[in-house]
């Protein structure tokens, strides 16, 4: 009976395709530049822990959203898995292939494949090149088309974002648009190369309440009708909640909740995903907000705290979390929570 | 007696390709010890709004064109650049959105606020110190003397929010004014500082103008909650009306496109189309190439800020009773 199991299992295994991207202790950690006085008076160099021995994994279709606060390394994250950085320690995979691996040749054809939508489209484009070069520049880098056919690509890009008629906004410059157009030209370049795997770095988070709705609408059309995959980062938990299959809470560059949406939603485990949730604004004035109330203010990752990173701003701290760094526990299938209340 | 009255503001910049019409015709009034809200996307005057009371206008290229701005029963705008500024940071004061922009880099936490005290109050440098520290603690920072000795570039982005709001409150103003006070700040911070100043509303009767472009933060503090779209006030309610039944299409369409936690994952509404360009809005209600509900007359007639009773305020034809 036992044995029938396992092997169900296995070739359940097998049949089951490869996440398209996974990610195995990756640690990134920044060295801290010295005075010259300080280096002459200690030996010992710093670090900032951004990210610290984190593992997850993507399925393809899926979007997954790292949410936290500033500091706590997401934005590290995503730029890691683009191979934009190099990690400190830890494995890559994506679609099974190692890319911390691969040479300078196989990373060029890799980033056809991953592209990234920045956090402000204000900063993110070029002042001196119109939307037609600045969408269509991915086609020529890489070789995929020139002249006439990179104008046809782009005008079908635009049109895809909601840019339309095309020819109206092709040849404008950037500061002819306002902060929601820039951001959808910002998705169209993330696109030209038919990307399989998109990284958002809090791409609405620059933007107005009343066009945040839009573009996120853009980007649910966009996965369904391409099949992207989607890392969302974010730091707002209502964004996360409208974008993700899976969430992943950071602090301090560690995981700390991980959960399908619908559960982490409706049953928060993490005190300080708890003070997340509690900490969002809800448009009604009849609303009784709970508050939870953290205790100071979020530790340097130059020093971490020993045991749970959380644990003195943690409302629940019992003593062991100042000493011992708590175990991954899993209160329901998929719903991995780091925190001793649980053990 | 109203705490502050603007009557037909119009604050315009003049620049090479046209003039910008900002604020183009405001009316707005609020009762002492209350906080309003003032809630728009960006570009809608706001902000140019709340420097047009403090007039900080840039000037070129811009300028108060006409209006009247009562405050404690005198028009400002008749006031000599003198006078303004012993009001400025005295009985009116600003909070900015980006803190490390108004923070003096090479100046001690402390001493920018007591700079501002010894400026207003006449008071020796070392008692202006210590109503620092006053101020550092009132707006609840721990180990108050001690962040007053810090450099703006040492503290967090909400410790810097936090010492800016003290400043502002330093001199103990009638009203202040919070430009997006949480915008660049993380959720739990953001938070912090709401809660901030639901206390000083609260505890010391501050009368507080709090400006966003986001309907949720105002939802849970305010008193009444005025809606801007490009340059004027479309709807100005008590807030828990505007929340159950917003008149205005664009208050609708701004409440619509709230991603709530409290929903499901329905699609979100988004209101179509594109802010005006404010040198050559369109004619009759600016909003009327986004509206839903547009008819022949709001192309043609601007429609004027009418009472539809009940404390409301409504911009649109719609309502009109005509």
């Amino acid at each position: 009976m036992l044995e029938d199991a396992d092997s169900l299992h296995a070739t359940f295994m097998e049949v089951h395709e490869l996440p398209l991207l996974r990610v195995e202790g990756l640690k990134k950690y920044f060295p801290v530049e010295k005075g010259f006085l300080s280096k002459l008076l200690s030996q010992r160099q710093s670090f900032v822990h951004a990210v610290d021995d984190i593992s997850f994994e993507i399925n393809e279709g899926e979007t997954v959203s790292l949410v936290g606060e500033t500091g706590s390394g997401k934005t590290t994250t995503g730029r890691l898995v683009l191979r934009a950085i190099e990690p400190t320690a830890g494995k890559i995979f994506f679609e099974g292939k190692d890319i911390l691996s691969m040479g300078k040749e196989e990373i060029r054809g890799l980033r056809r494949d991953m592209q990234i939508i920045f956090q402000d489209p204000f900063a993110s484009l070029n002042p001196r090149l119109k939307v037609g070069s600045i969408i269509g520049e991915p086609l020529e880098v890489h070789k995929v088309c020139m002249g006439r056919e990179t104008r046809e690509r782009v005008e079908e890009l635009l049109e895809k974002v909601g840019l339309t008629p095309p020819e109206e906004y092709i040849d404008r410059y950037p500061h002819e648009f306002s902060g929601g157009q820039r951001q959808r030209i910002v998705v169209a370049r993330a696109l030209t190369l038919n990307p399989k795997f998109i990284v958002a770095d809090e791409p609405v988070s620059a933007l107005d309440v009343s066009v945040r709705a839009g573009v996120l609408n853009l980007m649910q059309d966009l996965k369904k009708e391409f099949g992207l995959t989607y890392l969302f980062i974010a730091h707002d938990l209502s964004v996360v909640k409208y974008m993700s299959d899976n969430v992943i809470v950071l602090y301090l560059g560690k995981i700390m909740e991980s959960a399908p949406y619908e559960e982490l939603f409706a049953n928060p485990l993490h005190p300080y995903t708890q003070a997340l949730l509690a900490a969002i604004p809800v448009p009604d004035p009849k609303y009784m907000k709970k508050r939870i109330r953290l205790k100071g203010e979020m530790p340097s990752p130059i020093n971490p705290p020993s045991g749970c990173r959380f644990s003195n701003r943690c409302p629940k701290a019992k003593p062991e979390c100042f000493e011992v760094e708590p175990e991954v526990y899993e209160s329901s299938p998929g719903h991995k929570v780091s925190c001793h209340l649980f053990i | 007696m109203k705490l502050i009255e603007i009557r037909g503001l119009k604050t315009y910049f003049f620049m090479s390709t046209g003039t910008v019409r900002a604020v183009d015709g405001i009316d707005f009034s609020m009762d002492d010890r209350q906080m309003v809200g003032i809630v728009g996307e960006s570009g809608c005057g706001k902000s140019v709004t709340a420097l047009s009371v403090m007039q900080l206008v840039p000037n070129p290229p811009g300028r108060i064109v006409e209006g009247e701005i009562i405050f404690e029963g005198e028009d400002l705008l008749k006031k000599t650049e003198e006078e303004m500024q012993k009001i400025r940071g005295g009985r009116i004061a600003m909070s900015f959105q980006d803190p490390m922009t108004y923070l003096n880099p090479v100046k001690r936490a402390g001493e920018q606020i007591a700079e501002a005290i010894i400026l207003h109050q006449g008071v020796e440098k070392k008692e202006a110190l210590e109503m620092a520290v006053e101020s550092i603690e009132l707006v609840g920072i721990s180990s108050p003397s001690e962040r007053a000795m810090d450099y703006p570039h040492q503290l967090s982005g909400g410790m810097r929010q936090r010492i800016m709001i003290a400043m502002a409150l330093s001199c103990k103003p009638h009203l202040l004014i919070a430009d997006e006070p949480t915008t660049a700040l993380d959720v739990i911070t953001q938070d912090e500082i709401l809660e901030l100043m639901d206390n000083l509303k609260h505890e010391l009767g501050t009368s507080i103008i709090l400006i966003t472009h986001d309907l949720a933060i105002v939802a849970g503090l305010c008193n009444r909650v005025a809606v801007m779209y490009a340059g004027n006030i479309v709807e100005y309610a008590d807030t828990i009306p505007l929340y159950d039944e917003p008149l205005h299409p664009y208050t609708k369409g701004l409440l619509n496109s709230i991603l709530r936690l409290d929903r499901g994952r329905e699609r979100l509404e988004s209101i179509k189309g594109n802010v005006p360009n404010l040198v050559n809005p369109p004619p009759g209600c600016k909003f009327y190439p986004r509206c839903p509900h547009s008819m022949p007359l709001c192309s043609k007639q601007i429609p004027p800020l009418l009472d539809v009773g009940g404390r409301r305020l409504v911009a649109c034809h719609l309502y009109g009773g005509a």
